[in-house]
């Protein structure tokens, strides 16, 4: 069956967007240059008190053997609701990391008071929809191609290293609800997580 | 054992959950009294419900800074764009080790048992923590649509991820009589529930309940150790 282009467009570095994607639509998250983190929120269109869970998610996926906190699977919402709402279709990378996006903190204890974090990026982003960041379940977002890990001893470190995700990688969603999607291109250019350098990620939403 | 004055002294009954109020410089203390069992714990801004702890933050704050991770915590962050601590352990006999393991022996992570989690298990009709989360915020006039109680410190839980992204399940380190306390940095509502799973071993394959504590003037020399 032919595709049908419904949007495509590229989110610049360092910045956010937010987007309906209708049930039964496509979402692919796009490596326009390759090594660059895309953090997802994601709402029923219709009740934003709805929304995406991150680590939960894997859980739930790892029972009904289709991922775990690493190889995204289905993506749930939140108690009460507990709905699918996003379904991977493919995935060229495999390797996510379902935790917190950077934050204004982070970026001090990095060394790094007032760099732009992708707690910039969703502010901005939900406003466009009349939400702020106390309205959604952040900083629990669905960090796309982190290259990032738990130790599994110990206290439970976090090591990150650069994406593995080359230019052309993607993961492709579909849509089980009617969904607003909020994406960051994390603007993280001091740890690891970026490679260093922010891009930009693309966007295609096709029937 | 930190000393201080005991001003309240409550049980939480078996598969049940409830709020409890904490004022600034309070301790709350959880004591598993009975033996083996996870206590799933968030807390609230007292004076403002729309900030509360942050599992995924705290985790990986607590990893920058040295000071735990997903299996352990020592400082308490709330959500973006707050960011505030909220409390700080300081007293943890399973996050200090002397229970063996090789891992803090918590589950610092956005989940609980739910009703979903039961349904995939093969049990839905079990009760879960969201049942005893529920009830909690309804002490307070809250509903589930409006909390995000997934956000959570799973005390005792000894679980952890492994290399291939598996969460896997063991049971608590945790022995009878043992304790964790919590300094309140602000006024804060903790939110308890303690865990009704009986399947796994996360509970040790039986629910039990759980008592808490609120000190006052605890004893400066031991405030802020981590071993006893």
């Amino acid at each position: 069956m032919e595709e049908r282009a419904i949007q495509r467009f590229v989110i610049p570095p360092s910045s956010g967007k937010g987007f309906l994607v209708g049930e039964g639509q496509t979402l692919r998250v796009l490596q326009e240059e390759g090594g660059q983190v895309a953090s997802l929120l994601v709402l029923n269109a219709h009740d934003y008190k709805e929304q995406g869970m991150a680590r939960f998610s894997g859980n739930l996926s790892q029972i009904l053997g289709t991922g775990n906190h690493y190889r995204l699977g289905t993506v749930f919402s939140k108690v009460p609701y507990e709905h699918p709402m996003l379904t991977v279709t493919r995935d060229t990378v495999g390797h996510h990391f379902l935790g917190p996006h950077c934050t204004r903190r982070m970026m001090e204890i990095w060394g790094a008071p007032g760099h732009r974090s992708c707690s910039d990026n969703f502010v901005e982003a939900l406003a466009d929809f009349g939400l702020t960041l106390e309205d959604v379940y952040s900083p629990a977002s669905i960090n796309l191609f982190a290259n990032a890990f738990v130790d599994p001893t110990g206290d439970g470190h976090i090591r990150v290293l650069p994406p593995a995700a080359r230019k052309g990688d993607l993961v492709e969603f579909r849509a089980e609800t009617d969904l607003l999607v909020v994406v960051s291109a994390c603007p993280d250019d001091i740890s690891e997580m970026n490679g260093h350098s922010c891009k930009s990620i693309g966007i295609q939403i096709v029937q | 054992m930190a000393s201080g004055r005991v001003v309240l002294d409550v049980v939480l009954p078996k598969c049940s959950g409830k709020t409890l109020p904490v004022k600034r410089g309070q301790t709350l203390r959880a004591i598993a009294h009975e033996g083996k069992q996870v206590l799933d714990l968030t807390f609230l801004n007292a004076r403002n419900y729309r900030e509360h702890f942050s599992a995924e933050l705290s985790a990986f704050l607590n990893s920058l800074e040295g000071t735990g991770g997903y299996y352990r915590l020592t400082t308490l962050y709330s959500n973006p764009p707050y960011e505030n601590v909220l409390a700080t352990v300081t007293s943890d006999i399973v996050g200090s080790g002397r229970r063996g393991g090789d891992r803090g022996g918590h589950y610092i992570d956005d989940g609980h048992c739910t009703r979903r989690l039961l349904e995939f298990m093969g049990f839905p009709e079990d009760r879960t923590c969201s049942d005893n989360f529920a009830d909690a915020f309804a002490e307070i006039g809250l509903r589930q649509e409006d909390t995000f109680d997934c956000t959570i410190f799973n005390v005792w839980m000894n679980s952890y991820t492994d290399e291939q992204g598996d969460m896997q399940f063991a049971r608590p380190l945790v022995e009878k009589g043992d304790h964790i306390d919590f300094l309140a940095h602000i006024d804060l509502l903790a939110v308890l529930s303690a865990c009704p799973l009986r399947h796994g071993p996360c509970n040790d394959y039986q629910p039990k309940g759980l008592r808490f504590q609120i000190l006052e003037e605890i004893v400066e020399e031991d405030r802020g150790r981590t071993d006893t």
